[in-house]
């Protein structure tokens, strides 16, 4: 009591004594660095659909602000059971900082399983020696996620289209087009239909998803303020096979609620 | 998983939540029957029976929001060995501050003293006997739940009544989140508030994981605090001796409600928050801005659980102005395990205010007492540590095997402290209530030792 009194604070601190208890918890980061940090991958949650299958769906987190990583397909970064494998990313982007706050890529891919598929599907990344895994099983209700409405800040998830006639789709599973053909060092376009239904906007952005090389794109975020075909121009400096996913996002804070917005995937093959 | 069953249940039960606050404040508790027969080792009517009126029943009744009542000897009776664990460890009555360290005096510790505790653990060590039935204390008569609390508390009605937009609570899925944002009607001039409660519907309330409101002053874009905010445990706030809140004519409310859905629809749920202002003309000397958030992370940093493995995560806080601290409350899901705040003063002396223990189904605010409430110095550093288990350990963990990161669903984690705190505009305001402090607390220490004697 007396050391109290003559502090000079007055802080109402009483009995029993400052003594820190041995289980003290001692400050562990989560180091978000420039270069040499791991990617995460990250099982988002499952999906019912109206068909009775199950979608489940998985994103990641680069621990890295300026690195990208780039994981091809094969034993650094598989999917098992192995039928379910090839859809995942091999492009690892960097997350943007938002509000003094690491941000990861959610829901970048999903996987439709039939609906009695009891097993776990687990996606493996490995990296710099290290081994990351993301087991997945459509059993726990706390992980069905909402997908195109919800009445939260972005309550609609849009429609998205390729062509006329072409694939489209709403919510996270995404319609898929290609395989597009383009050539190296030639701009090419990356086109898609946006219907925002009854919303009053929503930002379209690209993401390089699968491929062997960097690519450029013209503008990598569009502002679609009315419903109608946008069009990125992507560059490409190596043939091969790549795969770019549009995300429709109308409110960053609907990532955090896991609703609800709209993937789509375009597939091109690159020749010289 | 836990919190499933204990929805179902709150359901079962479709009673609204119970303050408990207001208990001890309304005098309703039954003081315990006196003197156990010494050698005969505690009974149910005699010994158990008292303590379980005034710390259990207010939530262990018939249509009460606990799972079972704990109101007869026939009702208790198949609980005892759970019983004596959950008081063992604490975690009945639900008041979860570390007793090793830091601040002990709350306005509302609900916590059993280590008295009570061991004549529990003795009682169900010697077989629970029910003793002399005509020794059991007459039962306790309960408030109506449904009423303002602080109705009873502050004598009147209150004096403003702000209500959310309409929503109806989807029975099934995942948690909903409803935010409409509506201008505060019924305001003539500038008032003061001096308290605020959120009353949920009855229907509502088991769905109602929390609802906070905000005020946004007129012509501005941003809340400049929170009005009131309704958590398990924790429905309304009398703000300290002569602080306020204003209101002027045109400020708008935005709200922000954690629906969780219960397996059947509520339809049209509209919360109400209540508020008692001071007397008409009355300008209060300190301003509040109610509860604060204060992150656990620093900037740049994020929450990043290893599968089966644990986290820790602590944000700074550099205190701009002297301030008042008068509750603190943890906000985690499923994973927190514990919130620990600590004040570094600029002379470099460290301090732990409190450890908070965290389980998700308990948002606990914790009131300090008038004499006991941090006060800090201009320049203090508030050092916020929040431990995470992703463990099997942890009961409330559905899925051990994940990467658990940073989100606004129960399923990912969140950390930030609810900091009821107050700055003072200058340090000789503060210096002032240091030196009442230190006034009060020799008084009280005087009272202590003539106590004593
Ligand atoms: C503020 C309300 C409240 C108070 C006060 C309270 N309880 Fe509880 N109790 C609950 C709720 C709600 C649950 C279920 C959720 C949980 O376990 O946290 C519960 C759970 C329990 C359980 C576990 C039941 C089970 O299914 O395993 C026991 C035993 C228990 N309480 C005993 C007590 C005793 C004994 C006291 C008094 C010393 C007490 N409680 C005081 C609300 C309360």
């Amino acid at each position: 009591m007396a050391s109290l009194l003559c502090g000079s604070t007055g802080v109402g601190a009483q009995e029993p004594p400052q003594r820190v208890p041995v289980d003290w918890p001692q400050f562990r980061p989560t180091t978000v660095l420039a270069f040499g940090e791991p990617v995460i991958p990250i099982f988002e949650g499952w999906i019912p659909n109206p068909d009775g299958t199950i979608t489940l769906s998985f994103g990641y987190f680069n621990l890295n602000t300026e690195e990208t990583l780039h994981i091809p397909l094969g034993p650094d970064n598989y999917i098992q059971p192995s039928e379910f494998d090839g859809l995942q990313p091999t492009f690892f982007e960097v997350a943007p900082l938002e509000s003094g706050r690491q941000l990861r890529h959610e829901s970048t891919f999903a996987i439709t399983v039939p609906g009695d598929f009891r097993d776990t599907l687990v996606w493996t990344l490995r990296l710099r020696g290290e081994e990351y895994s993301a087991p997945a099983r459509a059993d726990h209700d706390e992980f069905d996620m909402e997908d195109f409405e919800s009445l939260t800040f972005a309550p609609e998830a849009p429609v998205l289209s390729f062509g006329e006639d072409g694939p489209s789709g709403r919510g996270r599973r995404g319609p898929t087009t290609g395989p597009l053909s383009a050539r190296v060092g030639e701009p090419f376009p990356l086109s898609i239909a946006v219907d925002l239904l009854s919303r009053p906007s929503t930002t379209l952005t690209w993401y390089h998803h699968q491929g062997p090389a960097e690519v450029t794109f013209s503008r990598k975020a569009i502002e679609v303020e009315s419903s109608g075909e946008v069009t990125t121009m992507v560059t490409f400096s190596e043939p091969g096979d790549y795969v770019f996913r549009a995300t429709a996002l109308e409110h960053l804070g609907a990532l955090m609620q896991h609703c609800c917005w709209t993937n789509a995937y375009a597939r091109v093959r690159v020749t010289r | 998983m836990n919190v499933e069953t204990e929805r179902g249940r709150t359901i079962g039960h479709g009673r609204v939540w119970r303050g408990l606050l207001a208990l001890a404040a309304l005098g309703l508790l039954v003081n315990p029957a006196a003197g156990a027969a010494q050698d005969a080792g505690p009974t149910f009517t005699e010994d158990v029976a008292p303590i379980l009126q005034q710390s259990c029943q207010q939530c262990h009744q018939e249509g009460g929001m606990a799972p079972m009542a704990l109101t007869t000897y026939e009702e208790v009776r198949p609980w005892t060995s759970v019983i004596k664990t959950k008081v063992e460890t604490r975690m009945m009555p639900p008041w979860h501050v570390d007793k090793r360290v830091g601040i002990q005096a709350f306005k509302n510790d609900i916590s059993l003293e280590e008295e009570e505790i061991r004549t529990i653990v003795e009682w169900v060590d010697g077989g629970a006997p029910q003793g002399d039935p005509a020794r059991m204390p007459p039962p306790v008569e309960w408030p109506d739940w449904t009423a303002w609390e602080l109705e009873e508390i502050l004598g009147r009605p209150p004096d403003l009544i702000i209500r959310s937009d309409p929503y109806t609570i989807n029975p099934n899925g995942l948690d909903q989140w409803w935010e409409p944002e509506g201008p505060i009607e019924g305001l003539t001039g500038t008032r003061w508030a001096m308290a605020a409660e959120t009353k949920p519907t009855e229907a509502g309330r088991p769905a109602t994981h929390h609802a906070n409101s905000f005020k946004i002053p007129l012509g501005a874009e941003n809340s400049s605090g929170a009005i009131s905010r309704f958590v398990v445990g924790k429905r309304w706030e009398i703000f300290p001796e002569d602080t306020g809140m204003r209101f002027d004519p045109g400020d708008r409310v935005r709200w922000n409600i954690h629906y969780f859905p219960i397996g059947e629809p509520v339809v049209d749920d509209v919360l109400q928050v209540g508020v008692w202002f001071y007397p008409e003309g009355h300008e209060p000397e300190q301003q509040t801005v109610g509860e604060s958030g204060f992150s656990s992370l620093r900037a740049g940093q994020t929450i990043l659980i290893p599968p089966n493995g644990t986290q820790v995560t602590q944000g700074v806080h550099v205190l701009e102005k002297p301030a008042r601290i008068y509750s603190l409350r943890a906000h985690q899901h499923l994973l927190g395990k514990s919130m620990t705040f600590e004040a570094i003063y600029p002379d470099g002396r460290v301090e732990v205010l409190n450890r908070l223990g965290w389980d998700f189904r308990w948002h606990i605010t914790y009131l300090y007492e008038d004499h006991a409430m941090p006060l800090l110095p201009r320049g203090t550093v508030l050092v916020i540590t929040s431990e995470y288990d992703n463990t099997a350990n942890n009961l409330n963990n559905p899925n051990p095997d994940r990467w658990v990161v940073y989100g606004r669903r129960t399923v990912d984690e969140m950390s930030h402290a609810q900091v009821g705190i107050t700055y003072f505009n200058t340090d000789e305001a503060f210096e002032r209530a240091v030196a009442e402090r230190e006034e009060t607390l020799r008084r009280l220490a005087v009272d202590q030792e003539d106590g004593d004697e």
